[in-house]
């Protein structure tokens, strides 16, 4: 008992300690400062979990994409492979791939497949996007290597609004999108709609390579893609009630959405397509219920949604097309990207349960507990494709099954004034899968399950020496569950690995804040360790995914932004990662950068904004952006041999990899937009896109567009 | 008068048995380097097989490595390590790291840093196989334009320049049929390309496909590019492979074609032999025939070198595993006398147990008078035995760093 008396003895010590002082003193003030409230975005980037937020309020008339707009960000860097509707991939701190996870409005997005991918979802769509690198806080939960992406919609206060807007722009490129948000006067109940509408040919010219047909000899001209059509359908329409004693919001919602694309070339643009055609649709019911309890201190957020997401890829042309989209049928083949052909359907049934709830303990502790289980089951079929060796089964037709479970929980605290807060959090994941594994490597066949369980563990400080400064620390340990696919292989020559562990990775951020009333940095040191990255190796015939590479490094991100003048701003981001592998059997490539994977990259803003110019509260505003990423390498490079330049940022190789260079990439953007009123009415944005017409490269040198116009009208009522 | 005839007969025949020396076990080669005119430099490919996109460098040196070496060094060129072939000076390759999921037929040369560098390339749609038969004349297979189609180029301006039309070897018993995937060779001014057939539309895997019990080769006139026969060989049921830079043959000093048949299956390697071609003829040898599995059940051949009398090749202590093809170091190399070879096979004393050849074009090499054995075993191993008296071999030279060693050539510039 004694015990127990003494333990509360010292936890009001430590309270005592830290709690306000509720003293009177007399305080002479010297001046009033009146700051504007921080918005939410500016929270979430003040907490001590990093988070880089991409306000798109102020950016929504502009005819800039996410894409771009994630880009021009510090320590982000998009890899698509080509135009509107592209494959689209994210590197952050040096983690791409699977090892990043994406959520819209903190549910998992993989019900949605690729329709809400921030390469197509146009900016007006989206309130805010967050960026975590690194450690997740406790309500996005997913296995999560390297970083996540939480897409928010518009989370409108306002009621009885309307944003509708229209982009045109080079080849052919629409781009439209309306917002809607209804309450009745006593906000009881509300409606509303998101709806948004791509299309463009994506024909911008490419330089390319030409075959003489003769001589066999290629050589390169520009060319217009031709077989590059993508277009997406979303709409989603909710209702609800709110205000209620038993709900502070129920919503109902249904979502359709159907995207199309023309497929005119695959990993590089080496051979051209002229039939390869996919796309995706579903119709997705979802239910939301949130309750405040005990006088709004406890917050329970409950999301399900259920659906059946479908997915095709269709290549059956028999024959191929050249650049000038010429066609030369050959009967021998079954398809242009393969000579087997595909035509597969899948069928993806999903379910996911979101529950997340937040207790206070007392003033200064806040508890949260978070917990996301999924179920995915996918059937399909491509009579073209794989089939088991045993059975003879369409691979695909067989259902995979894949559970996950992820469970978090934490406190989030504060002391001294609330100037020191920390968030501490343990996760547990664990992962269900079951399958037919079979391969021509076995001489058997059957189901199989796997099971893996996982725990991680994270802790952030944040320490504010002003309003103005602050520091802030954070170390994680995370894991990323293997895939379904990497586990059971697809059943012809890549085969099962049911020793797969989960890759893993301990990372660390420390970052400084600072900013006055012109002038603002931010800086923030990365380090991480990662073991176990999944890979698939070749062991001659066939394939096994296996736990293999070892990385481990530094990085640095610095962003500023200055106020020249009360119209001028200048901004600007530098990244510089320096990832490397380690523990390799080859001495050659111990201490090698990641390949194809830049390392440094930055941006520079200008913008110029006038109000009252051309009628009362209006906005005028000009801008100009400038990206550069820092030529990389599709090889290991060994270290000695790297550019001699300081960091790298200058100099050549001293080994031959010209032919796998992605050169020194500059991107000018250049535009200007006009708000009739700032806060409702009509504003219409025009850009430039690469405005000197440069060469941009991505993902195995696929060419990005040339220099490219955009118009923008945007109406909210 | 006589004697100095005599001499003059003597040295030329001495001189075409040091091109001849020289010459033999090089898979790419068909005519002897008769006289030497340039600057040597061998080249040497290493890299990682284990992960796409199969990434290495090659690097030249101005005679055969010594000790330990580390293959990546200033001025190596970065290459993709799935194998190489070699038509001196030139090293030649089928896929890039630059271009995944394409075809093309690369050459690279010796720049004037004595660094390899790419000299030049055609595109060659749906290939799986090519072959240089000399400095101006090679066949590449580029089923885009025909599976009973034989594309030609010209080596030395890397031009395509026609093709060989054998549609009329059509067999429409065969569901599918193509031409020159497996095997493209020559000799005696003769082509040598496979006609493959399948029960099936496709041309399916080693695992789908049903074995025919035989194989077929038709043989074309070089010169004129036109068709004469067709031969069979009713003891194997493969021949060469298709998209491997190790073709699965060679060229022996005794001017005979001798090829492997791997014999690989649905579950493993059975029925693998090496056959032949004598020098002076165009159909099998009949009479001659080393059949794996009279040596190790299971086991596969798939490389071989006849120089000097000798036959030399691979053969494994243990079936031919897929899972650990390249990882099991089980195979030992042997000698036969390659008139003689059912008197059994003597192995080579002195070097220590390797993985299969797989996509080495260059496992067994004769070069400078001396045949040299890769040797890898993924552990301290990865690297060339040289073979001296008493059928024994020595370490050549051993790489520390760089990957696994896939290719090896020696390649003789010409002075400028």
């Amino acid at each position: 008992m004694k015990y127990i008396l003494l333990g509360i003895y010292w936890v009001c010590c430590i309270h005592t300690i830290c709690a306000q002082d509720d003293s009177m003193k007399v305080v002479n003030l010297d001046r009033v400062l009146v700051k504007a409230p921080l918005t939410k975005a500016q929270i979430i980037e003040q907490q001590a979990i990093k988070a880089t937020v991409i306000d798109t309020k102020s950016l929504d008339i502009q005819p800039a994409n996410l894409t771009e707009l994630m880009n021009r960000t510090v320590g982000i860097r998009v890899r698509q492979t080509g135009g509107l509707g592209s494959n689209t991939d994210l590197m952050l701190n040096g983690f791409e791939g699977k090892a990043i996870k994406y959520f819209k409005d903190g549910i998992p997005m993989d019900y949605l497949g690729w329709a809400f991918s921030f390469s197509i979802v146009p900016v007006n769509m989206v309130e805010r996007i967050e960026v975590y690198k690194g450690m997740l806080p406790i309500s996005l939960g997913a296995d999560a290597l390297g970083g996540a992406v939480n897409m928010v919609t518009k989370q409108d206060e306002r009621s009885n609004r309307w944003d509708f807007s229209y982009q045109y722009g080079s080849f052919n490129t629409h781009r439209v999108s309306v917002h809607g948000l209804w309450k009745d006067a006593e906000e009881r109940f509300f409606a509303g709609a998101d709806i948004f509408y791509n299309y463009s040919d994506n024909d911008y010219q490419a330089s390319v390579s030409i075959v003489d047909s003769e001589t066999a000899v290629k050589h390169r001209e520009k060319r217009p893609l031709f077989h590059n059509r993508f277009s997406s359908f979303y709409t989603e329409v909710f209702a609800g009630i709110i205000n209620r004693p038993w709900a502070d919001e129920l919503r109902v919602g249904l979502t359709y959405f159907d995207l199309k694309r023309d497929n005119n070339y695959g990993i590089t643009m080496d051979r051209p397509f002229g039939g390869v055609v996919s796309g995706s649709h579903s119709f997705i019911p979802t239910v939301r219920y949130r309750k405040n309890f005990w006088d709004n201190k406890v917050k329970f957020d409950q999301f399900v949604v259920y659906n059946h997401l479908y997915g095709n890829y269709t290549d059956t042309v028999q024959g191929i097309y050249d650049w000038y989209g010429h066609f030369t049928h050959i009967p021998s083949r079954k398809g242009e990207a393969t000579t087997e052909g595909s035509l597969t359907k899948l069928k993806y049934e999903n379910f996911i349960s979101r529950s997340n709830i937040s207790v206070p303990l007392n003033y200064y502790h806040t508890a949260e507990a978070n917990m996301v289980y999924s179920q995915v089951t996918r059937t399909g079929s491509n009579p073209l494709g794989d089939k088991f060796p045993q059975s003879g089964l369409d691979v695909l037709s067989v259902p995979a099954k894949y559970n996950k479970l992820v469970v978090a929980g934490g406190v989030k605290s504060y002391f001294f004034d609330g100037r020191l807060s920390n968030d501490i959090l343990v996760k547990y994941v664990h992962s269900a899968t079951k399958g037919n594994e079979g391969s021509y490597a076995t001489q058997e066949e059957g189901w199989e399950e796997n099971f893996i369980d996982r725990w991680g563990f994270g802790d952030a400080l944040k320490y504010s020496f002003s309003g103005n400064a602050y520091v802030r620390l954070s170390g994680e340990t995370t894991v990323r569950l293997p895939e379904q696919s990497e586990v059971f292989g697809d059943g012809g020559f890549v085969e099962s690995n049911f020793s797969l562990s989960s890759e893993r990775s301990y990372n660390i951020n420390l970052g400084g804040y600072y900013s006055t009333s012109s002038f603002t940095v931010e800086s923030n040191l990365f380090y991480r360790r990662t073991y176990d990255l999944i890979l698939l190796i070749n062991t001659g015939l066939f394939g096994k995914y296996q736990n293999v590479n070892k990385v481990k490094g530094v990085g640095l991100e610095l962003d500023a932004a200055y106020s020249v003048l009360p119209w001028l701003k200048v901004n600007g981001n530098l990244t510089y990662q320096d990832f490397r592998l380690f523990g390799q059997n080859d001495a050659a490539y111990e201490g090698a950068r990641l390949r194809n994977t830049p390392f440094f990259f930055a941006n520079l803003g200008v913008n110029a904004e006038f109000q009252n110019l051309i009628r009362k509260k209006d906005r005028l505003s000009f801008y100009w952006n400038y990206g550069f990423v820092r030529a990389y390498y599709l090889n290991y490079i060994p270290r000695q041999y790297e550019p001699d330049g300081f960091l790298g940022l200058w100099g050549k190789p001293s080994v031959n990899v010209e032919s796998l260079t992605i050169p020194d990439q500059s991107l000018h953007t250049i535009g200007c937009s006009w708000w009739a009123d700032r806060n409702r009415g009509f504003a219409v944005g025009m850009e430039v896109k690469n405005l000197f017409d440069a060469e941009i490269y991505d993902n195995y040198r696929i060419q990005n567009a040339g220099r490219s116009f955009y118009i923008k009208l945007n109406y909210t009522l | 008068m006589k004697e100095y005839i005599r001499f003059r007969t003597l040295g030329f025949f001495l001189w075409m048995m040091a091109g001849a020396m020289f010459s033999s076990c090089s898979d790419d080669k068909n005519d002897p380097v008769v006289e030497d005119e340039g600057k040597s430099y061998y080249a040497l490919l290493t890299g990682d097989m284990t992960s796409s996109p199969y990434a290495g460098y090659i690097t030249t040196y101005s005679e055969v490595p010594s000790g330990t070496i580390d293959n990546v060094q200033a001025g190596s060129l970065a290459m993709q390590t799935n194998g190489m072939r070699y038509y001196s000076p030139w090293v030649f390759k089928r896929t890039s790291l630059a271009s995944q999921g394409k075809d093309e037929i690369i050459r690279y040369a010796v720049n004037a840093s004595g660094n390899m560098e790419e000299s030049g390339r055609i595109t060659s749609g749906e290939n799986s196989n090519y072959y240089i038969h000399d400095e101006s004349t090679g066949f590449y297979i580029d089923l885009d334009r025909g599976l009973l189609k034989i594309q030609k180029f010209n080596p030395s301006t890397m031009l395509r320049t026609g093709e060989i039309d054998l549609s009329g070897l059509r067999n429409e018993k065969y569901p599918y049929q193509d031409v020159g995937t497996n095997i493209l060779a020559s000799k005696d001014g003769k082509l040598y390309a496979d006609v493959f057939y399948n029960t099936t539309d496709i041309k399916g895997n080693f695992f789908q496909n049903t074995p025919l019990g035989f194989v077929e080769l038709a043989v074309i006139d070089v010169a004129t590019g036109k068709y004469e026969k067709s031969i069979r060989n009713e003891n194997i049921n493969h021949i060469g492979y298709p998209s491997n830079e190790n073709p699965m043959w060679s060229l022996g000093d005794d001017g005979a074609l001798y090829f492997c048949s791997h014999g690989f299956g649905a579950t493993g390697a059975g029925g693998s032999a090496i056959v032949r071609i004598k020098k002076g003829e165009t159909g099998f040898d009949k009479n001659w025939i080393i059949k794996a599995d009279d040596l190790t059940q299971g086991t596969s051949f798939g490389t071989v070198c006849v120089d000097n009398g000798k036959l030399y090749t691979q053969i494994g202590s243990k079936p031919l595993s897929y899972r650990g093809l390249l990882t099991d170091a089980i195979y030992d190399y042997y000698v036969f006398d390659k008139e003689n070879p059912s008197a059994g096979a003597t192995k080579i004393a002195g070097v220590p147990q390797t993985t299969y050849t797989f996509q080495c074009g260059q496992s067994i090499m004769a070069i400078d008078g001396k045949v040299y054995f890769r040797v890898v075993n993924n552990d301290d191993q990865n690297g060339y035995y040289v073979l001296g008296d008493n059928n024994t071999a020595t370490r050549a030279f051993n790489v520390a760093s760089g990957g696994i060693v896939w290719g090896f050539a020696k390649l003789i510039k010409k002075q400028e």
